[in-house]
């Protein structure tokens, strides 16, 4: 019973994922036998009923994910370990699943035949940063990653509209495909090292052996996720994929994704527990990603092309807790991105809704970009929108009293425990530079009249989530203290064991 | 390091080398996935010679072995599809033809 | 300590004032001012327990201190001494007059209109009794949302660029600061360690608490840093020539209501920030930076003085001579003697009134005429004579007239001006860089007293320049109703500052005390303590005694 226990979540995924596969092959299923109306009718309830299973089932691996959360210990020959940190990120996860399964919920960018799938490979994907999370291997590691990654590059082209979708997607799977090849050949030298796949037994090897090899090995192992985390100089995909992809594929991207990245990172860098410089790699791609990330945000006319930016800044931001390799930093990153989770699924509450509204571009099809310019006005056709962009924004800007505050607070903090001054100076004018093209965003629709802008009319749950998630990321930055000592006993648990 | 281990892991350092520049150079998508595929096969020979000349727990190098040549048979899959759609859509498979969106 | 958390209720009673506006139905815009107005109305109410401020007894008091997350050294913890207590008082008395002031004047989206001059106001406070760095940042941030909204929805036609030039200014002065209030946290907390600053400390190594923070011991060197990130903050927010730019843009797209608080309460946390924070945490760099400062606050005095002159537009010329008031409020603080510093504060209340009533007034008459051209009026004292007598007074006041509050704050920085200078010249035997300072001062009165002058007798006599003027109405009942108590605390502050004098002036003195007992301390300490490299007297101590050669670290350093 115990296994079962501890492999919870992954089996509610498991389920969820078998129920939508299950929906496409039978309601959704190709039959020579019907005549295109009837089809067509079958194809739409079997979309209805994976929007709506999906969203329940996610709803049900949250709770499962929560029943789990005391779970300790390993499976699968050592090779997964189950403890309070991945238990958290689980958590975490599954929230991220259920809000991207919401805003993805009729989505008219995706071919009604395809939805389904599209769903099914939602959650395939966050079945695998779920396991990413355990994954204590380097074998486990690398095929949990590459189930995460590949089920995000078909998600890519199944938005229908934009034509250059296409090019998105190959750019996005290529140059996946060889971040990973380069962090399998990291993952061969640190094997090659050490003599195992272990992680906790890498870190221990490793510790003795000739460090610049060590090094570059980690280094190189790391990339993969990295570039799933979009940090410079592996973001270029970022802008691209958030642009033509539909809007709630891109909000996984955006937001889930990037905590399965983070807590994969995490786990990944206990291999290079002992290797100092480090420091220096993380640190050095923290201030080309915040400095990068921010100068090319700047100039974009597109919000999702601005948010993927941003998102590369952001990623920045988070090295700053990473470079350390302390449970302080790690606690503050993990802390730091869990608010980002809420407030980039704000943002793209707010796209989904004013894409709704956006008229019909490319040949009948809609359109999957979304200018600035479309959200004029906001606050007068939804202000509960417009706050809950108006939160999201300023939570990614660092204004008080958001978790976006407090977290890079404790960024900052864990930062300068080890003594990276310098790192802090450049992330505070960064942040400068952030605040600049947020208020752009804030000036378009809280400044900028109406007129001539489409109605918006946001259902009653779209407000309720407006403002619930709003209400969290303040109620996360004023009272951390209901998170991070939590955070901070699965970090330790993380680092001790 | 014995020399037949060190002869090995140049070749397949020098074989990673060339399917990562021939990613990053050629503008023929199928020419990139077989760029990548290179690539995951200078890692499958460091994994294997690792695994026969060093004393490290045995066996797991060919499984891991084993384990990329399934994944990477899926990279193929995906890839090729794609390449495949590019190609429907625009009739040409280079990436030249793709230069639409803004970087 | 009262048990009633007073300062807590003072602080966020506009914010919830602001929440119920949303709370009117739509199309009820009446009712939404009468709301607001009702909400400043007894904000000012309930903080006047705080004038019950003991005068005798300096130091902190009506404190609260509630535990917030203790170990990262968060705290609630908010008290007022006799010099923010008169801010505060300022900050709740002008809340109801520019809500009264802006009755009529916002055309459009009322609620959020007055919701962001509550919610500005609530900022304010927080950052006037903050004893917390954390809570202090925090409000210091928060004053920028309300009135880059402000600016941004219901200014003039330059709106955006103004408001955006004011935000960027701001953020950079304070991300700068925010790194110094980091090094300082880590300063604290490896000094804290290291058993330099007592059995207490170590216990909770990470402080941000204002005294904590005052007990950290820096070279001066490292000090002069520091000083400089936080100086540059402040500086842009006072704002100090040459950081004054952002100053005249937004004051002319600012709606009134907006220009009044920027002027009435916003710049005044510039120099507030100097007086609680950049002076006593590093009063070594303050010893021997000061002349620095001494001579921006005198060019920017000239300086303003001389724009002011020649500006066309009304509301420029009150603009630049705040930056020129607000030079005077620099050379009273950063002479370092009683007179001097109280002066300095009386000239921030002062300044607080007198210029927020001028904006007022030159609302008043645009609201009227749509424009603020001096040369587009002429004999306004024939149609309007209240509203006449009003701006005389107050312009007056603003000038320095004997009689009135601007006398004394101005009289009194100068003679601590004059008293430093008189020390100054004793050691160095320089006229200029002892009595200079005074005399240069001193012709910025004489200036001020112009450029006013002109611009009533250009405004107010001769020939009514355009008919259209003929019918202008004077100041209506409710305009009255807000200027009023305006020229009550005009008249009160002048002909009897002793009150206000009283109650500062302990503070005042034990705040001399703890800036010249630091400068002693510091002077004690080697150089570069402080520094990263040398965080508490001995080279890496903490990491040699944990086995941890992380040294690499300690290169990137703030030095």
């Amino acid at each position: 019973m115990g296994l079962y226990l501890r492999f919870l979540p992954e089996l509610g995924m498991l389920g969820l994922a078998l129920a939508l596969f299950l929906v496409s092959v039978t309601i959704g299923g190709e039959s020579d036998a019907l005549d295109e109306r009837r089809r067509d009718e079958r194809r739409r309830t079997a979309a209805y009923v994976s929007d709506r299973i999906g969203l329940l089932g996610s709803v049900g691996v949250l709770v499962l994910a929560a029943l789990a959360i005391w779970q300790n210990g390993t499976l699968f020959f050592d090779a997964y370990r189950v403890g309070l940190f991945s238990q958290l990120v689980k958590i975490v996860l599954a929230a991220g699943l259920v809000g991207a399964m919401w805003l993805a919920r009729d989505a008219r960018n995706i071919p009604v035949r395809d939805r389904p799938e599209f769903l099914l490979f939602m959650t395939l994907s966050t079945l695998g940063m779920m396991m990413l999370v355990s994954a204590d291997e380097l074998i486990t590691f690398y095929v949990v990653l590459e189930l995460s990654a590949y089920c995000l590059y078909i998600m890519v082209p199944m938005a229908s509209g934009h034509g250059s979708h296409n090019e998105a997607s190959y750019k996005y799977f290529i140059y996946g495909a060889t971040t990973s090849a380069v962090s399998l050949y990291g993952m061969t030298i640190l094997y090659g090292l050490a003599g195992t796949t272990s992680i906790p037994a890498i870190a221990a090897a490793l510790g003795a052996a000739p460090s610049t090899l060590a090094l570059a090995a980690v280094v190189l192992a790391i990339t993969g996720v990295l570039f799933k985390l979009a940090v410079f100089p592996f973001h270029f995909w970022a802008p691209d994929v958030y642009q033509v992809s539909t809007h709630g594929a891109a909000a996984f991207i955006a937001a889930t994704s990037k905590v399965g990245a983070v807590a994969a990172l995490l786990r990944l860098l206990l291999v290079g527990a002992d290797v100092e410089q480090l420091y220096w790699v993380l640190g050095g791609l923290a201030v080309l990603s915040m400095t990068f990330g921010n100068l090319a945000a700047i100039a974009q006319k597109d919000l999702k092309r601005l948010l993927a930016y941003s998102g590369v800044a952001q990623g920045g931001y988070i090295l700053l807790g990473l470079m350390g390799q302390d449970s302080a930093g790690y606690t503050a990153a993990t802390y730091y991105t869990i608010g980002y989770l809420a407030m980039v699924l704000l943002c793209f509450l707010v796209i989904v809704e004013v894409g709704r509204t956006l008229p019909e571009s490319e040949g009948g099809r809609p359109s999957n970009v979304l200018p600035i310019s479309a959200l004029d006005g906001l606050h007068q056709r939804s202000p509960v929108l417009a706050l809950a962009l108006l939160v999201g924004l300023l939570g990614m800007a660092g204004v008080p009293p958001t978790a976006g505050f407090t977290g890079k607070w404790l960024l900052f903090k864990a930062a300068i425990e080890v003594e990276a001054f310098w790192l802090v100076l450049i992330a505070g004018i960064n942040n400068t530079i952030a605040i600049y093209y947020y208020l752009i965003v804030v000036k378009a629709a809280y400044v900028h009249g109406a007129e001539g802008q489409p109605r918006l009319e946001p259902g009653l749950m779209a407000k309720m989530a407006g403002v619930g998630v709003s209400l969290a990321v303040v109620f996360l930055g004023v009272f951390p203290q209901w998170v991070v000592p939590a955070l901070d006993r699965a970090m330790n648990a993380l680092l001790g064991g | 390091m014995s020399e037949a281990l060190s002869s090995y892991l140049l070749f397949s350092c020098a074989m990673f080398a060339v399917g990562l520049v021939g990613v990053l150079l050629r503008r023929n998508l199928v020419a990139m996935l077989i760029g990548v595929e290179l690539m995951l096969n200078a890692v499958l020979i460091n994994l294997v010679a690792f695994a026969r000349f060093t004393d490290g727990q045995p066996g797991i190098g060919q499984v891991f072995a084993l384990f990329i040549i399934g994944v990477a048979a899926a990279e193929a899959a995906v890839g090729l599809s794609i390449v495949l759609a590019v190609h429907k859509a625009r009739g040409a498979i280079s990436v030249d033809a793709l230069e639409e969106l803004k970087g | 300590m009262d048990s009633l958390p007073l300062l807590t209720i003072v602080t966020f009673l506009p914010l919830v004032g602001g929440l119920l506006l949303f709370a009117v139905p739509k199309g009820a815009e009446g009712a939404v001012r009468w709301v607001a107005l009702a909400t400043a109305v007894l904000g000012f109410v309930v903080s006047l327990p705080l004038l019950g401020y003991d005068g005798v007894a300096a130091g902190m008091q009506f404190a609260e201190n509630y535990a917030w997350i203790p170990t990262w050294g968060l705290t609630w913890h908010l008290g007022i001494d006799g010099i923010s207590v008169w801010l505060v008082m300022l900050t709740t008395f002008l809340g109801p007059i520019v809500i009264l002031g802006a009755w009529d004047s916002v055309s459009r989206r009322h609620t959020e209109f007055f919701f962001h001059l509550l919610a500005l106001q609530t900022a304010m406070l927080g950052a006037f009794v903050a004893q917390n760095l954390a809570v202090f940042y925090v409000f210091w941030e928060l004053m920028l949302i309300p009135m880059f909204f402000l600016i941004g929805i219901w200014g003039g036609k330059e709106r955006l660029y103004a408001t955006l030039k004011f935000v960027l200014y701001t953020v950079f002065g304070s991300m700068l600061m925010l790194v110094a209030i980091f090094y300082l946290y880590w300063l604290h907390h490896e000094q804290a360690v290291a058993g330099l600053l007592g059995p207490a400390a170590a216990l909770s190594p990470w402080s941000l608490e204002f005294t904590d923070l005052y007990r950290v011991q820096m070279g001066a060197d490292v000090q002069a840093w520091l000083f400089l990130a936080f100086a540059l903050a402040f500086a842009v927010k006072v704002p100090m020539f040459p950081l004054h730019t952002w100053l005249p843009d937004a004051h002319v797209q600012a709606p009134t209501a907006g220009s009044v608080v920027l002027a009435g309460v916003l710049l005044k946390m510039g120099t507030y920030g100097f007086l609680r924070l950049g002076m006593p945490l590093f009063p070594a760099a303050v010893a021997e930076w000061a002349w620095v400062i001494l001579v921006l606050a005198v060019v920017g005095i000239v300086y303003g003085a001389l724009v002011a002159m020649i500006q066309p537009d009304m509301k420029k010329l009150v603009a630049y001579s705040s930056v020129s008031h607000m030079g005077y409020i620099m050379l009273g603080i950063f002479v370092l003697n009683p007179q001097g510093v109280e002066g300095g504060i009386l000239q921030m209340l002062n300044h607080g009134i007198s210029t927020g009533a001028l904006f007022l007034l030159v609302g008043v008459l645009y609201d009227r005429t749509h424009t603020r051209r001096i040369w587009d009026f002429g004999g306004l004292a024939k149609v309007m004579p209240i509203y006449t007598t009003v701006f005389i007074v107050v312009a007056l006041s603003s000038a320095g007239l004997p009689g009135t509050n601007g006398f004394v704050g101005e009289f009194l920085t100068l003679l601590g001006a004059f008293q430093w200078g008189h020390e100054a010249f004793a050691q160095t035997g320089s006229f200029w860089s002892s009595y200079g300072y005074v005399v240069v001062a001193a012709t910025g009165v004489v200036l001020g007293a112009v450029y006013l002058l002109w611009m009533i007798e250009r405004v107010f006599f001769g020939p009514i320049l355009q008919s259209r003027w003929l019918g202008l109405k004077d100041l209506s009942a409710r305009e009255g109703l807000v200027f009023a108590p305006l020229l009550l605390m005009i008249f009160w502050m002048g002909l009897y500052p002793k009150p206000f004098i009283d109650k500062m002036e302990p503070t005042v003195e034990a705040w001399i005390e703890q800036i010249r007992a630091g400068e002693k301390k510091a002077a004690s300490l080697p150089q570069g303590f402080g520094s990263p490299a040398n965080p508490s007297g001995e080279l890496h101590s903490r990491l040699a005694a944990s086995g941890d050669a992380q040294s690499e670290g300690s290169e990137g350093g703030g030095d």
